[in-house]
């Protein structure tokens, strides 16, 4: 084991666990953005429960809203990891359904800065 | 001599496939598909340290197709493609540059294999949010790279039998 090796592992450690721990502090957010092929196709209000929809040629995906959270309970994708993934609520989480070219992203309605850095 | 390397190499792929299978059975922690936390790397690393590029990219190839039919699909072959051509192209740069052991091969490996497999998916996606998971992932891969790196650091004096020119 060289020198170099401990200084990349420790340097790349110290750049991102900061990061990480800003992540996960983030806060709630208050709205879904259901997005295909990258655009947006419908904007989910997350302070109603309910079940919803998406069909396209590739498949569907079926999203449910509750307690406000959001995850995708059903889909015919091959790998189900949209659904195996769970519920999410933090601002700018995700869930990626990739053979749809489908995701739920959330969003909160103050056009989200976490930090305001003067 | 080749017999014997053919033989070996064939032992690699071996070990990659168990690893590659064990990894399938731990639960996805980022959603894309064939996404793995490296631990198959091992035996490419290990083939790259006991012989050279060439063999590292045999295996490794051997790896991605078999794995791809056995316990993936189409879908996921690219995927474990795009991370895998990263990884062992930084692999074997830094092992020529010498500037790093084994342990900072395989961690360098282990963050462009992740970055190769994000670069695909964001542009599958024609999305940026997948970004959102690039730091966790980056530092779970950061310790399976550090941990395969030990790995191979400790065994390939050991193993050094297995490329010994003059025994055959």
């Amino acid at each position: 084991m060289k020198k170099n090796d401990l200084i990349l592992i420790i340097a790349a450690l110290l750049l991102l666990i900061p990061i990480a721990l800003i992540i996960i502090g983030s806060k709630d957010g208050d709205k879904a953005l259901v997005k295909r092929d990258g655009k947006i196709i419908d904007v989910i209000d997350l302070s109603k429960d309910g079940i919803y929809t998406y069909e396209s040629e590739s498949g569907y995906n079926k999203v449910e809203v509750k307690n406000k959270e959001i995850r995708v309970n059903e889909a015919d994708c091959p790998g189900h990891d949209c659904v195996n993934k769970g519920f999410i609520k933090r601002n700018n989480e995700s869930i990626i359904c990739l053979p749809h070219k489908f995701e739920v992203t959330i969003s909160s309605n103050d056009e989200g800065y976490d930090v305001v850095i003067q | 001599m080749k017999i014997k390397k053919i033989a070996f190499l064939g032992l690699f792929v071996a070990v990659a496939m168990i690893l590659s299978f064990l990894e399938t059975l731990i639960p996805n922690i980022v959603p894309i598909p064939g996404f793995k936390i490296g631990l198959a790397n091992f035996a490419i690393l290990l083939a790259l340290y006991l012989y050279d590029y060439k063999e590292a990219i045999i295996v490794d190839l051997v790896r991605i197709l078999l794995s791809a039919i056995l316990f993936g699909s189409m879908f996921s072959l690219f995927y474990s493609l795009s991370g895998a051509v990263l990884a062992l192209t930084v692999e074997i740069v830094f092992k020529r540059v010498d500037k790093f052991s084994v342990i900072g091969v395989s961690v360098l490996g282990a963050v462009f294999h992740n970055i190769g497999q994000f670069i695909l998916a964001i542009c599958i996606l024609k999305s940026f949010s997948l970004l959102y998971y690039l730091p966790f992932t980056l530092i779970f891969c950061i310790l399976t790279g550090a941990f395969n790196g030990y790995l191979v650091l400790i065994l390939k004096d050991r193993l050094k039998f297995i490329n010994n020119k003059n025994q055959s």
